[in-house]
């Protein structure tokens, strides 16, 4: 309920102000390049890996990544750069 | 991306597998920990593989201990391990920079001279005169001046108009243009006759100065005066010298007889090919072969020229490659007319460069009689439309 409430204000700031969300709000940036590469910026960490799914955790939800041949081409602590075919990308609610 | 990867290759790095139940939490507390990884593959759902840096594999038994994973060198890649092996080379990066010492030192001198753009002047006899002026094989490169060259050569060799030296490497390409000398003008002011160049029949005639001593469809032989400089007055003035000026066009007729065999010679190939090459080293010439004849009776050859360049710097040696092919002579009999046809055509070229530039080819008949067998005689009569104006002197 509090991170829900958050999320609202800084929603709620980042409209008022005018500046992407992930500015002022302690979100996941996802960038996807054509459905081959993928990176996920403000992550938390990695859940499960498979060439054919790839489980990210973040603050407020988990990220699915579904595809085929799926490679961690780098990780550092924050950012996550994926590359292979991508089919789909899911939310799920921690 | 190629950056990173670079500067990855230049610090050293392993490829590593990593087996447990959870090695997500593995990389999960790399990451937390700032240990590089790149390049996670999947072998199965226990086992990965990753490449990691040689810094961050030195803080990984924590990492290990702490989740519980193996972990296992499959290759130590980059330069560090590249250098480490090398080091226990120690002869062989010897003789590698020994070998780069000898070249480097090689290439400071001039091992091939190459002229170019010579057509009627010999490329030897600029070969010499290059010589003189300091350019020769064996010289010393930095001291090669190709403006001071070029002046000197200019000097020395009035029959060049331009001339360049370009150093590549340890070759020299020496570019030359040959003057075209200017035609001998005739003194405008001298008095002169015109006299005809040829025999022939006047076609047509453009006198602009001087008295026209033939009329048209006159025939004249060479030598005969076709336009005096001397103007004649009927009202008793003394005669005016001129100088002559006209274009005589006449009918000019050539004939030549010419025996051909009939004969033709035909060289055909039989496939068979033989390779000799010459080892090119800094001057040297090493052939790598005891014969110098190839082992065929009748042959063609073809020789290929390759230079080692690195960047358009030629490194002093080279091979040159000949390909012998081996050839077979076969004669086959032609028809009287047949060869006379290409007879024909041999001796109208013979006729082209007989006539003057100018002159344009009227008529042409040809007959042969066959003299034997194996022998016939081709006539050409060719008649040409030419000026014959020739300029002389009036003594």
């Amino acid at each position: 309920m509090r991170k829900k409430k958050e999320k609202n204000i800084a929603g709620k700031l980042s409209g008022i102000l005018d500046v992407s969300l992930d500015m002022v709000a302690d979100v996941p940036r996802i960038t996807i390049n054509d459905n081959r590469e993928m990176t996920v910026e403000n992550y938390k960490s990695i859940e499960g890996y498979e060439p054919e799914e790839i489980r990210l955790r973040s603050k407020h939800y988990r990220i699915i990544i579904s595809g085929r041949e799926l490679q961690i081409v780098a990780i550092t602590d924050e950012e996550i750069l994926v590359r292979g075919i991508i089919c789909g990308v899911a939310f799920a609610v921690s | 991306m190629l950056l990173t990867r670079l500067f990855q290759y230049l610090r050293g790095y392993l490829v590593i597998t990593v087996t447990g139940k959870y090695p997500e939490r593995f990389f999960n507390v790399c990451a937390a920990r700032h240990i590089l990884i790149w390049d996670l593959f999947s072998c199965s759902q226990t086992v990965f593989k990753c490449s990691i840096s040689n810094r961050g594999f030195r803080l990984l038994p924590q990492v290990v201990k702490k989740t519980g994973v193996q972990v296992k060198i499959i290759k130590k890649c980059g330069l560090p391990t590249v250098i480490k092996r090398l080091k226990k080379r120690m002869w062989f990066l010897i003789g590698l920079a020994v070998f780069f010492l000898l070249l480097i030192v090689m290439n400071q001198f001039i091992w091939k001279i190459e002229v170019t753009g010579c057509e009627t002047v010999s490329a030897t006899y600029v070969r010499e005169v290059l010589s003189e002026c300091g350019l020769n094989i064996g010289a010393f490169r930095p001291f090669v001046d190709e403006k001071h060259l070029q002046n000197q050569m200019l000097v020395k060799m009035p029959e060049l108009s331009w001339l360049w030296a370009d150093k590549r490497g340890s070759k020299v390409i020496v570019q030359v243009k040959e003057r075209t000398l200017p035609p001998d003008i005739f003194d405008k002011d001298a008095f002169c006759n015109i006299k005809a160049a040829k025999d022939g029949v006047i076609d047509s005639m453009i006198v602009k100065n001087g008295t026209p001593l033939v009329a048209l469809g006159d025939t004249v032989r060479a030598g005969d005066i076709l336009v005096s400089g001397l103007i004649l007055s009927e009202k008793g003035v003394e005669p005016r010298k001129v100088h002559s000026e006209a274009e005589i066009y006449a009918r000019v007729w050539y004939e030549k007889t010419k025996a051909f065999s009939l004969w033709s010679r035909k060289v055909n190939e039989t496939g068979k090919k033989e390779k000799k090459y010459t080892l090119h080293l800094f001057g040297w010439d090493v052939n790598l072969f005891f014969d110098d004849k190839p082992r065929f009776d009748e042959y063609t050859e073809a020789v290929k020229e390759r230079e080692v360049h690195i960047f358009g710097w030629y490194l002093g040696f080279g091979v040159t490659e000949r390909v012998y092919t081996e050839t077979v002579t076969t004669y086959e009999k032609m028809t009287p007319e047949s060869m006379a046809q290409s007879g024909a055509l041999e001796i109208e070229a013979m006729f082209d460069e007989e006539a003057a530039p100018q002159g344009r080819k009227k008529d042409s008949k040809m007959n042969f009689t066959v003299i034997d067998e194996d022998t016939i005689e081709v006539t050409v009569v060719a008649e040409y439309i030419e000026n014959i104006a020739e300029k002389v002197h009036i003594e």
